[in-house]
């Protein structure tokens, strides 16, 4: 097991292995529930929650569960989880659970959430588990406002539909991309996200090629010097 | 200098991984210098495909070459520096990174003690039972929260169909009947509830109704405010539904179709045995007891024009004849609307 440092285990998840852009973990949350700002920002802290609590007690229980049955824990801490932020998000916000409601029940089978737990929190210290699950939901949390907010502003023309300040940008004769905010659209988002980043991360590989070309040119010559 | 660290200090793994990249023997190498200088910059770059060992999985593999950042940098920080950062390195910290590790749990500890099934068994009852005991205490604090705040929505969705009553009251259906308490030992049989609504004078101004009926994908829940006497529909509302967002929801979203309901005059007819009808809006005649549906949106908007004939049909005449106990709404005329039937 590679050392980390405290840093780069909150850092880690958040851009250079996102869960949802790099390791393409937890994609049904991504694709169901991005078609509003409010909606994604809620999944997104159902999800840090959950993550927090049971890194937290994967982490500070590793030593008492046994390996032939850790998954199962591991499921049943997380659901325990997920039941609390089900009720808690019904009884103080009764209108968006109306409309992810049904997801956030299925954060349980969310592979992000179980991968945390088996390929870190349960091997290191509490401390660090807490900051990867930090890392990773604030990770997810980048991905899900991607896509939520492109999918709301083309899809409906807003900006935090839903909320007390609402934004209107295209005006009364905007007609919008119903599709963006039906599943489908969910796809594509994803799609051309995924589409642009590749592009940029492997133009990035390139330059850095060219960069050190002359290196490269060089060693041989002095090799055959030696 | 670096030719040294090749022949004797190189990991044994090294050899063989770069040989795999070459697809030669020594001498080959030898042959092509410059080829040999260029691919371990390659091999730097995209670490885990070079010293993939038999791991080369997808997920890990893109993983490594987005995340590994700083053995690229370190590597590219001092031009030749493959000896330094072997393959096997290289391949450990691709392999140390998530979600990589799991790869390396089976093969890093091989022999584990064997575990009794009750410690294993006790464990899962354990945690269940803690588990449980947690779900006990939230589910305590939330679950009067949730039901009040249920009870709220429907206060709110009776006030706006009844067009804000001074204070509406619940009367049941039973059995045929219509009554301001449901009989004791009545319990097992289905009651529906609806509410009935007064203005200050003490007068009624109507019944709030529910009901349900199938839309595009679920059930729609709605409820609609209905005056007997005259026939007329006093407001709609949706209270849930799972329609299709950006289509579908246009029954809860559409302020233009939600407010046809406000003033709609029910017309009974033996030929469809409708009260009210929907028209799709080239098809509208402007009659007072058509809904213009939504366009794109027509099974969701028929579905609450069904629902609310359905449950007319069902409760109108009932409570057309029922006359509030208090006695405070004699004016009250009933069976205005019989002749249509």
């Amino acid at each position: 097991m590679r050392e980390t440092t405290a840093q780069q285990d909150l850092i880690r998840g958040v851009w250079n292995e996102n869960p949802v852009l790099v390791q393409l973990l937890g994609l049904c949350p991504a694709l169901a529930v991005t078609n509003t700002v409010l909606n994604s920002l809620a999944m997104s802290g159902a999800t840090l929650f959950v993550l927090l609590g049971s890194s937290l007690f994967v982490s500070t229980l590793k030593k008492l569960i046994p390996h032939e049955v850790r998954i199962s824990t591991y499921i049943l801490i997380i659901a325990t989880f997920v039941t609390i932020a089900d009720m808690t998000l019904a009884a103080l916000a009764p209108a968006v659970y109306a409309e992810i409601g049904n997801f956030i029940a299925l954060i349980v089978v969310n592979c992000m959430i179980l991968g945390r737990q088996e390929a870190f929190a349960s091997k290191r210290p509490v401390g660090r588990a807490l900051l990867d699950a930090l890392g990773t939901a604030a990770g997810f949390t980048i991905a899900m406002l991607m896509m939520g907010t492109f999918r709301e502003v083309v899809g409906s023309g807003t900006l935090l539909q839903g909320t007390d300040f609402v934004i209107n940008l295209f005006g009364p004769n905007y007609e919008p991309w119903v599709v963006m905010i039906s599943p489908p659209g969910g796809f594509f988002t994803l799609g051309f996200i995924l589409l642009f980043l590749g592009w940029w991360e492997d133009r990035r590989l390139k330059t850095k090629e060219i960069r050190h070309w002359p290196h490269s040119v060089r060693a041989p010559a002095r090799k055959e010097a030696a | 200098m670096s030719d040294e660290i090749r022949k004797d200090g190189m990991p044994p793994g090294a050899d063989s991984l770069e040989n795999k990249g070459e697809e030669g023997e020594d001498p080959g190498k030898q042959e092509h210098p410059h080829r040999e200088e260029v691919m371990p910059r390659d091999h730097e770059l995209y670490t885990p495909q070079g010293g993939g060992g038999g791991t080369g999985g997808g997920p890990i593999r893109e993983v490594a070459v987005l995340g590994d950042k700083e053995s690229v940098v370190s590597g590219s920080s001092g031009g030749v520096t493959l000896p330094q950062v072997g393959p096997e390195v290289a391949t450990a910290e691709a392999l140390g990174r998530a979600p990589g590790e799991e790869a390396e749990a089976p093969g890093g500890v091989p022999e584990r003690p064997e575990v009794s099934s009750f410690r294993l068994l006790m464990t899962l009852a354990l945690a269940g039972a803690i588990a449980g005991a947690l779900l006990v205490f939230v589910f305590q604090w939330s679950d009067p929260l949730i039901r009040a705040e249920q009870a709220r929505v429907l206060q709110e969705a009776v006030t706006e169909v009844l067009q804000s009553p001074d204070r509406f009251e619940e009367v049941y259906v039973l059995g045929g009947e219509v009554m301001a308490q449901v009989p004791e030992g009545a319990s097992g049989q289905p009651v529906d509830t609806v509410f009935l609504g007064y203005d200050e004078a003490g007068n009624t101004i109507g019944f709030a109704i529910a009901g349900d009926g199938f839309g595009f994908q679920d059930l729609i829940y709605v409820i609609f405010g209905y005056e007997p006497a005259a026939g007329e529909l006093l407001g709609m509302k949706v209270l849930g539904h799972k329609e299709t967002p950006g289509l579908g929801d246009k029954i809860v979203k559409d302020s233009a179709f939600v407010s046809e309901f406000r003033g709609l005059e029910t017309r009974w007819s033996a030929e469809d045995s409708l009260f009210i009808r929907g028209a799709s809006s080239t098809r509208s005649t402007g009659d007072p007891d058509e809904v213009e549906m939504i366009t794109g949106v027509t099974i969701s908007s028929k579905a609450v024009v069904k629902i609310i004939n359905e449950r007319i049909a069902e409760l109108g005449d009932l409570l057309a004849a029922y006359e509030p106990g208090g006695g405070e709404a004699t004016g009250t005329a009933v069976g205005g609307r019989e002749e249509g039937r």
